[in-house]
């Protein structure tokens, strides 16, 4: 699930802009209204792909290289 | 600007051997070139001539007395501008970076310098390895050689750039999801994105820890095989050529895109080459291409963001509106994406481990279409990267090497990529494919017909 998915993409773009909002906010990020346009329509393709990843990959394991793979 | 001087690493070592060209002479030649070239290419943002002439000198001064470092020893080189060179910025094609101290060399560079190669300067790019270029902001884009109103593509696009109109015998960029592929084929020379971690990214500004790659760009096979062994510091590349290798490839990805008619019948031809030179050809299924895409996103979203997270909100204004609104689209993503998408890994990974009990090579085509127009690319900018991508998501060996032209006279590549660690049987079977074509050594003309080597 992303973060624009719990509004959705064809929810309200004033709801989505109000949590990606307070995301930037955590981070001291300031966003303007061409940002928040760009966040909003970025946000339209992973939505749909995320949840079908969390789909794909099942109950796999994380598995990170250890420290010593370069 | 006619020259004889050929630019190119074999041919330089060539000449430096037999004694008809020095160092000094393919450093000043060079730079003569950049200087007549690159108002109009800008695929540089920084040189350091001064310092490349007395390294030329010193290379000729040691070949003079016997000491032979190899095949990149006094051969005149450049890297994009995301990697660190002593005494130089590392402005990333950032506003952001320019007035940034000098660095130290990144560990690439070192092993360059070990081999004797001649550092020319840093080249042209897409901010940060991301950010689309837009007329007025800093940097001025580069320019294809082979027709100045289209792009040469990202994101190391200037030193694409400057091994096609050589003005420098290789380069070396980086490849997140296709930005040494991708430019090589649009500007028709070879591109290759090796083993994850065999060249070092170690002084080398990040876009994404887990995809980011550094490779050679060159104009022929050779001379990135011999780019590739002194930017890693190996004498000997790994993976044993396979001949004539079983080829798989990607029918069913093929079929399911969009591609311009002159680059689906040059990947045909590719195939037929690869049949008639007694490979078997079998169709492989690789992983969905929207997973893969959605995994690649996740990833460099979220890598991406935490790279520029504290600069991106304390100084907003100094990044490029493309780079900007495409860190700042990372915060869609949640900590669950990006595992999701680091789980997904082993999706491609088993899937890969299947295809290469069956085949010891992949080709496909790099790009859907060639070079755009830069008004074509500001209108609708290519987004998709369905035959690159996957490879960086594996960390797998993959070239780009020029397969033909389209109509219009702009180049195509095809891409030859292999398992992880099969660096050798890919660079053997590119070469084999080279000289079988034999569309390596062509120049472009469009910089006054001159560029001859």
């Amino acid at each position: 699930m992303t973060a624009g998915e719990d509004v959705g993409p064809g929810s309200a773009p004033a709801d989505l802009e109000a949590l990606i909002r307070s995301v930037a906010a955590r981070y001291g990020m300031r966003l303007d209204v061409t940002d928040l346009g760009a966040v909003s329509r970025a946000s339209e393709r992973p939505s749909a792909g995320t949840a079908a990843l969390a789909r794909a990959v099942g109950d796999r394991p994380l598995r990170l290289p250890p420290r010593h793979v370069p | 600007m006619t020259s004889q001087i050929a630019m190119g690493v074999t041919d330089l070592a060539r000449a430096y051997a037999d004694g008809s060209l020095s160092p000094v002479d393919a450093t000043e030649e060079a730079l003569r070139r950049i200087e007549a070239h690159d108002g109009e290419l800008r695929s540089f943002l920084g040189l350091r001539a001064e310092e490349a002439i007395r390294e030329a000198r010193e290379a000729e001064r040691e070949m003079r007395s016997g000491q032979r470092r190899g095949p990149l020893h006094g051969v005149p080189v450049a890297v994009k501008d995301l990697i660190d060179i002593d005494g130089m910025p590392t402005t990333a094609g950032s506003v952001s970076r320019r007035d940034d101290p000098p660095r130290r060399d990144a560990e690439m560079v070192r092993h360059l310098r070990r081999a004797g190669a001649i550092l020319l300067g840093k080249n042209n790019l897409y901010e940060f390895g991301l950010g689309l270029p837009s007329d007025g902001e800093w940097p001025a884009a580069a320019r294809n050689p082979w027709d100045l109103d289209r792009i040469p593509g990202g994101s190391s696009s200037g030193s694409a750039v400057a091994v096609s109109a050589r003005l420098c015998a290789g380069s070396f960029g980086t490849d997140t999801g296709g930005s040494i592929r991708g430019p090589a084929s649009y500007c028709g020379i070879v591109g290759m994105k090796p083993t994850y971690g065999l060249i070092s990214t170690t002084g080398c500004m990040a876009l994404s820890w887990t995809l980011d790659h550094v490779g050679p760009m060159g104009n022929t096979v050779d001379d990135v095989a011999a780019l590739l062994a002194g930017a890693s510091g190996l004498d000997v590349i790994p993976g044993a050529p396979t001949r004539p290798p079983r080829v798989g490839v990607p029918s069913t990805l093929v079929e399911q895109v969009t591609m311009e008619p002159d680059v689906a019948r040059t990947f045909e031809e590719a195939v037929r080459l690869f049949e008639r030179g007694g490979s078997a050809i079998r169709s492989v299924e690789v992983p969905d291409l929207e997973l893969t895409e959605a995994a690649l996103l996740a990833i460099i979203g979220s890598e991406g963001l935490a790279v520029h997270l504290s600069t991106l909100g304390s100084m907003p204004e100094r990044y490029g509106r493309s780079a900007r609104e495409r860190l700042t689209a990372g915060l869609v993503y949640t900590g669950a994406d990006y595992v999701n998408a680091m789980r997904y890994r082993d999706v491609v990974f088993e899937a890969f481990e299947r295809i290469y009990e069956e085949v010891d090579l992949m080709l496909s085509p790099v790009t859907l279409q060639v070079a755009p127009t830069n008004a074509e690319f500001q209108r609708n900018p290519p987004h998709r990267t369905p035959f690159t991508g996957v490879h960086n998501l594996l960390g797998a060996p993959a070239i780009s090497v020029p397969a033909g032209f389209d109509r219009a006279g702009m180049p195509i590549g095809i891409q030859i990529a292999g398992p992880p660690g099969a660096d050798g049987r890919a660079l053997a079977t590119a070469a084999w494919f080279e000289r079988e074509t034999g569309w390596a050594g062509r120049t472009p003309a469009v910089t006054g017909g001159g560029l001859v080597s």
